[in-house]
């Protein structure tokens, strides 16, 4: 098997240098490169497919829509620090790494990305609980509601619904109503 | 990319989506043999400006963010306040009528259908007029504000504002915009009625190229260049 290719850049060189110098020392079975500048970045992206993106919220946040939509879309994303990347929700973020971790804490953050591959699963069939799920949230239920309800946790609803929005392609609670009544999952609401 | 000496006619030829994006400069249909370089000159648009505002729109993942901010502030917001009417005025309404279009003649049984797809579309319009608006008369304004102390080197009196403030995410306009789309491809069939369809979807991508080149031009250029003059002008 090919090794995975990673490709590594944020902000600060201090911690580019360091990552890379983390990633050799771990002798890892994979393949990266290290980016010196968003120009070098964007050129490596659109030459080469690249399994891994290690990087930072800046980083992400200073590409445009179109750049991350097009240039990342299979691509998972390590982010260091803890930057809130809500403004780029179709990214593949996979994990998040804290700067301030122990050479232990780093191995296993490693070991554990690179190790078991973190495939992204393409099954788009929506179970019967995902469908039980999408009638309460257009019904106009919360999470926790939902949770209450079906006897799970609100962190197995939010899991679901995520898993929801990406098979249906659709994000908004107005939006999975109205998937909810084209597909007879509820009634019209009568007004 | 397209250079200065293009004709006008030409570029239109490469790709007519650009014709909404050249009249936010004032340049109408009737180019003759002109190249853009002289049609600028003759508008008083600002040519490199124009150059690039066209290449960014014809090249997916091309921003040049430092050469943009280059340019002045009053250039890069009029052509902000020109695609808002733009989107205001002419795409929602549009977009808008196709759907009610739709609506009149789609037999019986599908009419409650996309009645649904419009009081989504709706509720997305008057988020995305909402917004709009706050730009025009708070965020803009501001922006212009900051110019003039800028001119005169004084400082601000207004203490309060910061243009990052206006940094709040658009992700909740854009996901609905994401979803019409969606819901319009994968969950709404109709037995006949294609041709409208397809045109509905048809203006929907257009309106998401033109809204996310807007956005990193607010976000990407006019933002970190506002920036730079609050820093300077110590608020």
């Amino acid at each position: 098997m090919e090794s995975q290719k990673v490709i590594i850049y944020t902000a600060s060189y201090m911690l580019n240098k360091g990552i890379s110098a983390i990633l050799k020392e771990m002798n890892l079975d994979v393949d990266f490169r290290r980016a010196y500048s968003e120009n070098e970045l964007l050129q490596a992206l659109k030459t080469e497919y690249y399994d891994y993106f290690i990087t930072n919220g800046k980083i992400i946040y200073s590409l445009t829509k179109q750049q991350q939509l097009n240039l990342l879309n299979k691509t998972q994303i390590i982010l260091i620090g803890k930057e809130d990347c809500s403004f780029a929700p179709n990214l593949k973020i996979i994990k998040r790494i804290s700067s301030s971790e122990t050479k232990d804490e780093i191995y296993l953050d490693f070991i554990e990305i690179f190790k078991e591959k973190t495939g992204i699963q393409d099954n788009n069939e929506i179970s019967e609980r995902e469908k039980d799920i999408i009638k309460l949230v257009a019904l106009g239920m919360t999470n926790k509601e939902i949770a209450d309800k079906l006897f799970l946790s609100i962190h197995t609803v939010v899991t679901h619904r995520k898993n929801i929005s990406n098979k249906l392609g659709i994000k908004t609670i107005s939006g999975l109503t109205i998937y909810a009544v084209l597909n007879g999952l509820i009634d019209l609401p009568a007004n | 990319m397209v250079s200065k000496d293009m004709k006008m006619a030409d570029l239109v030829h490469q790709n007519y989506h650009i014709l909404p994006i050249i009249n936010r400069f004032d340049i109408r249909l009737g180019f003759g043999d002109k190249t853009i370089s002289q049609i600028c000159e003759e508008k008083s648009v600002e040519t490199d400006f124009f150059i690039e505002v066209v290449n960014v729109f014809l090249n997916d993942e091309y921003f040049p963010k430092e050469n943009l901010q280059k340019f002045s502030v009053e250039s890069i917001l009029d052509y902000l306040k020109k695609s808002h009417d733009y989107f205001l005025n002419v795409k929602l309404e549009s977009i808008e009528k196709k759907i009610n279009a739709l609506i009149d003649i789609c037999c019986k049984d599908n009419t409650s259908k996309v009645e649904l797809i419009r009081n989504f579309f709706i509720e997305y319009k008057n988020e995305l007029i909402e917004h709009i608006k706050y730009e025009d008369e708070i965020i803009f304004p501001y922006v212009n504000t900051v110019i003039k102390a800028d001119i005169k080197a004084e400082k601000l009196e207004n203490n309060e504002f910061r243009i990052n403030y206006y940094l709040e995410n658009h992700t909740d306009i854009e996901e609905k915009l994401f979803d019409l789309k969606n819901l319009i491809i994968k969950y709404l069939q109709l037995p006949k009625e294609v041709e409208i369809s397809n045109e509905i979807l048809f203006e929907l991508f257009d309106l998401e190229k033109d809204l996310q080149n807007h956005q990193n031009f607010e976000e990407k250029v006019l933002v970190p260049l506002v920036l730079k003059m609050e820093d300077k002008l110590k608020i």
